[in-house]
């Protein structure tokens, strides 16, 4: 769950990123974020996973209260979203494998558990026969498959995604929306920020669309709306 | 704060490897350590035995009165006498001139030919050695002996003694301010090694922030590198300056013997409790400027 009333966002060098946000997404929903560049998809994310910190008002996010979290409190509220990103971000030193587990470990699951979830996970987003390789001998789709993995790895209520597929090519794209729909078939709530139309379109999710710092349209089974 | 076995592990096989993939910027971390601690070392080393001569001279520190020649020997005694009520004195014993002229023999050794025939005419004089209690009495004790008939002369070792005390003060001072400005420069140097650490590894720390490890899962690495890159340098200093110390020690009796010094296994565990301490110490120090200047967490 996912609550923000009137949220603004004023960077430090005066940009106004995010104007008087106020949006509820419910558990399960499945939501898109659109805009054009710089509409503040991003900023969104990144006040939801707490990398920065609202100029003003309010956000409640799996039982978080963001106003009244403390810093020591910040990993955990981590903990209860997966996030992906646009440029996958895998440790090109480590495996495929390793990769995932790397997640557990640092919030310090036991040995066995690790065992046991890494290779259901890399089952889920079909990489069972890739855990010995390495991030370099991947394609881009299996490098977020892999990063999708790790999102999921510790159970979050919230998968957060900022242009998954920004990198991909349009087919690749597809899998990996699939991908996401699947887990949110399962429970988990999606929030993706996105540029790819024809996926908005196809969906038929809710949509949220940005526009300099504003939201100007939320409907549900929406299209995107925009001409790119 | 209770850490998980498997994450003090974790921590310990990060730190190394780090300081393996950073091994020029370690290698030159260790190398400070490893200088600072043997300069101090050295300095602690010479501060303890000066102390310890120190201590040794004033055991064995003595007044030496010279009993007038014109003195009949029968009298003698009678000087002792008014000797030993004199406040302070811990011993007073006679050392006839046959003795002395004996003594001096023995410290002459081979030499003590050169003695020959003073046997029949001996030109020594018959003397009391006094102890006191305590040095700091001396003055008092010279001007009350300085009194008695019959004593031709005082000799007294003070003023060697007390240089010999400012000079061991000296060198205690001097070794801890030199053990401050080393360990900043140490502790410099190695916050700058764990700050190439961290930038090294930005990629890994940003994924760990935002899977949700908290922050000190992410610094104790990085103060562990810092830390075992002091206790690299402590243990390695350690040796050096242990293997340095006993060779130093065989060459000085070789030539001199007058005074004992404090051999290797007298100093060895304080000397690693203080390395070792010392060590870890500036490491820790090191790496803990680093992440509160560079580990936004
Ligand atoms: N760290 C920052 N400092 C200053 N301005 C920023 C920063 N991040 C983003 N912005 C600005 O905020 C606005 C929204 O950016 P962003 O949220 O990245 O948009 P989007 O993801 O929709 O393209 C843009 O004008 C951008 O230049
Ligand atoms: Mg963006």
């Amino acid at each position: 769950m996912i609550l923000l009333t009137n949220i603004s966002k004023t960077y430090s060098n005066g940009t106004i990123a995010l104007n008087g946000i106020n949006l509820y997404i419910g558990k399960g929903e499945f939501a898109f974020i659109v805009g054009p560049s710089g509409a503040g998809k991003s900023t969104l994310i990144k006040l939801l996973m707490r990398e920065e910190v609202p100029t003003s008002g309010n956000i409640i996010i799996n039982n978080f209260n963001l106003n009244s979290l403390r810093r020591r409190e910040v990993p955990y509220l981590r903990r209860s979203m997966g996030i992906v990103f646009q440029d996958f971000r895998l440790l090109p030193n480590k495996t495929v494998y390793e990769n995932v587990a790397f997640a557990m470990q640092i919030i310090e699951a036991s040995p066995k558990e690790i065992r046991r979830q890494v290779p259901y996970l890399l089952g889920l987003v079909g990489l069972s026969n890739k855990a010995k390789m390495y991030p370099h001998q991947l394609s881009g789709g299996e490098q977020q498959r892999v990063a999708l993995a790790r999102a999921l790895i510790n159970n979050p209520a919230v998968l957060i995604a900022d242009e998954p597929t920004g990198n991909l090519d349009p087919d690749t794209a597809w899998d990996i929306v699939k991908l996401m729909h699947d887990i949110n078939k399962r429970g988990t709530t999606v929030v993706m920020a996105t540029h790819a139309k024809e996926i908005v379109n196809s969906m038929k999710k809710r949509v949220i669309a940005l526009e300099n710092g504003i939201i100007v349209r939320d409907e549900e089974k929406g299209v995107y709306g925009y001409e790119i | 704060m209770v850490m998980k076995f498997r994450t003090i592990r974790y921590c310990l096989k990060e730190g190394f490897t780090s300081i393996w993939t950073n091994r020029l910027m370690s290698l030159a971390s260790i190398g400070t350590v490893l200088a600072c601690l043997i300069i101090f070392g050295m300095f602690l080393l010479f501060s303890v035995n000066l102390n310890y001569i120190g201590a040794q001279v004033q055991e064995q520190w003595e007044i030496k009165v010279f009993i007038d020649e014109k003195i009949p020997s029968h009298e003698i005694p009678i000087i002792g006498e008014q000797i030993k009520k004199i406040k302070y004195i811990k011993a007073c014993t006679l050392e006839t001139k046959e003795q002395a002229l004996e003594n001096y023999k023995k410290q002459l050794g081979e030499d003590a030919y050169i003695l020959e025939g003073f046997d029949e005419f001996n030109p020594l004089r018959d003397s009391y050695n006094i102890n006191l209690d305590d040095i700091r009495y001396a003055d008092q004790v010279v001007q009350q002996l300085s009194e008695i008939p019959g004593i031709a002369k005082v000799k007294n070792h003070k003023e060697f003694v007390d240089r010999l005390l400012k000079v061991t003060e000296f060198v205690r001072m001097a070794s801890l301010w030199i053990m401050l400005l080393l360990a900043c420069i140490a502790v410099f140097i190695i916050s700058n090694t764990i700050k190439l650490a961290v930038f090294a590894r930005r990629k890994e720390i940003n994924i760990m922030k935002f899977v949700g490890a908290t922050d000190w899962f992410i610094r104790w690495p990085f103060i562990i590198e810092g830390m075992l890159i002091g206790l690299i340098g402590a243990l390695i200093s350690l040796l050096l300056v242990g293997y340095g110390y006993d060779y130093i020690l065989k060459l000085i009796y070789q030539s001199m013997n007058i005074f004992k010094l404090r051999s290797f296994s007298e100093i060895f565990e304080a000397l690693a409790f203080i390395f070792i301490s010392f060590g870890i110490s500036i490491g820790a120090v090191g790496s803990a400027i680093s992440i509160r200047k560079y580990l936004r967490v």
